[in-house]
């Protein structure tokens, strides 16, 4: 038989001993560990701070690069702008042209045409008028149909069929001297309008000289500075 | 010493670890992982700007800039020597008041040019009834590089003239192919809007509007030391004709009463004085 005779506080002792200790170096581990993990998040920021401060110089040239197209298109802004300006009005000068060529394909024979005048209705519609003289209703409602087919054409009206007096005068039932004729007797005078919304005779609109070259870079109103330096002979550049 | 509870220590061991954990954690490392997701962010844009696709993006975006530039350049040369006056058509070098009699004979010309360009294209002007009229420049110098030239609104001198509508007659051929060549008509730019025809036969009658414009081929606008550029006025001497409106332009010599001061004629057709050539 075994016995134990110590005291039940001894073996208490022991076991906090080893308790404590073990408890101490857990503590010491857990801020070892920390330290550690701590150091190593500090070098990952650093590594990340210096691959981006490295990376910089880099970016800062490329978008450089980029920026200078800016500069290089603000520096000529003038010239781009007149020659912009130039080629917009050319374009423009040959739309009426252009619509009239196309247009008188789509006039049948019978309708005698009187006046044609097509006017810019905004960037993206055009209306034509035209003023002419045609006998019949068939001929009334044909021409509409065919004005319905010129391109970009949304909207044909129509008006004023009936028969008018002639109003003819002169010695051949015609004025020489008016270079318009009236109507022949028991033709109508009508008038068609048509509503342009699209394809390449919609924009009729030309460009705005002076609102455009405003945008070139000259001083805001037409006035010298006030209270600025006096005008110089600075030499001066229409461009290229 | 070790009299108390050993769960005791365990308790207070696990409270110092997580106490030490959470202190480092919430002080140190989490700030910094924080700053590390930035960081990454930041690279990973970095690393974009400086790929060789954005690099290559960034160089034919310069090499297009340029390229847009210098094909401007190449045509504004061609529309310059072609379609501005020629150099010293126009010269306002000289002192403003010489501007000013340079003006009025220069505008004769550009009036002669845009009749002789309305006939060389085969129709007939039926209106203005006058004839094809530019209008007349001040005899103001200051006002006249002001607002006829419209310097130094624009950064370069400039004159738009606005000459309304005019009306032609001819065959339709004619009239078409004379609208069109308004974009052919040397020393000046010419803007066509709004034509209509008007005609049964073979002459038919065109309505449109005309605006002109002339950049004028100047190295240097005169300036002066006094009133940012301009010259004296001379007070009650200008303007005898009056109609003035900061517009730049002044009632034709001989049409209301009189005209300006100076180079004073009559007739439609100003004298030309001063020197120059066109």
């Amino acid at each position: 038989m075994k016995l134990n005779l110590l005291p039940k506080s001894v073996a208490k002792n022991v076991q906090g001993k080893t308790v404590f200790w073990t408890m101490v170096g857990l503590v010491l581990l857990t801020l070892l560990g920390s330290f550690l993990y701590s150091k190593k998040v500090s070098g990952d920021l650093e590594s990340y701070i210096t691959e981006a401060n490295a990376k910089q110089p880099l970016a800062d040239q490329v978008v450089q690069t980029a920026a200078s197209a800016d500069t290089i298109i603000g520096d000529a802004k003038t010239v781009l702008t007149n020659t912009a300006l130039v080629n917009a009005i050319d374009s423009s000068n040959g739309k009426y042209p252009r619509l009239y060529n196309a247009l008188l394909q789509y006039i049948p024979s019978f309708l005698r045409v009187r006046t044609m005048n097509a006017q810019s209705a905004g960037p993206t519609m055009a209306v034509v008028t035209i003023d002419g003289y045609l006998k019949t209703f068939q001929q009334y409602s044909d021409a509409m149909i065919a004005l319905l087919r010129f391109p970009g054409c949304s909207a044909v009206g129509r008006s004023g069929f009936g028969p008018v007096a002639s109003g003819d005068v002169g010695p051949f039932g015609y004025n020489p001297d008016v270079a318009v004729r009236g109507p022949m007797p028991g033709y109508s005078a009508v008038t068609f309008t048509m509503s342009i919304t699209s394809g390449p005779f919609a924009d009729l609109q030309a460009p705005d000289v002076r609102g455009t070259l405003s945008g070139t870079g000259g001083q805001p109103g037409a006035g010298p500075p006030q209270g600025g330096p006096p005008l110089r002979r600075g030499k001066l550049q229409l461009g290229g | 010493m070790y009299k108390l509870n050993p769960l005791t220590y365990v308790i207070v061991g696990v409270i110092l670890m997580l106490t030490t954990f959470l202190g480092f954690y919430f002080l140190k490392i989490r700030p910094e992982q924080e700053e590390i997701g930035y960081w990454m962010d930041k690279n990973q844009k970095l690393d974009q700007i400086i790929s060789e696709p954005s690099k290559q993006a960034a160089v034919d975006r310069v090499r297009d800039a340029l390229t847009k530039v210098s094909d401007a350049q190449s045509t504004w040369k061609l529309i310059a020597a072609r379609r501005t006056p020629s150099v010293g058509a126009m010269n306002l070098t000289p002192q403003r008041w010489q501007v000013v009699v340079n003006a009025r004979r220069w505008h004769g010309q550009v009036e002669q040019d845009l009749r002789h360009w309305i006939n060389h294209g085969g129709v007939r002007l039926v209106s203005p009834a006058g004839g094809l009229q530019v209008p007349f420049p001040t005899d103001k110098p200051n006002e006249l590089v002001q607002y006829y030239f419209n310097y130094p609104a624009f950064p370069f001198p400039i004159a738009i003239w606005d000459l309304g509508p005019i009306t032609v007659s001819g065959s339709y051929d004619r009239i078409i192919s004379h609208v069109k060549s308004w974009s052919a008509i040397p020393h000046y730019i010419a803007e066509v809007r709004g034509l209509s025809l008007t005609g049964t036969g073979n002459q038919l009658q065109a309505t449109y509007g005309l605006t002109v414009v002339a950049y004028i081929n100047t190295d240097y606008v005169s300036g002066g030391p006094a009133e940012g550029g301009g010259v004296p006025e001379m007070g009650a001497q200008q303007n005898v004709g009056g109609g003035q409106d900061n517009s730049g332009t002044m009632p034709r010599p001989g049409t209301s009463g009189g005209g300006g001061g100076m180079a004073a004629n009559s007739g439609p057709t100003p004298v030309a004085i001063g020197g120059g050539k066109r």
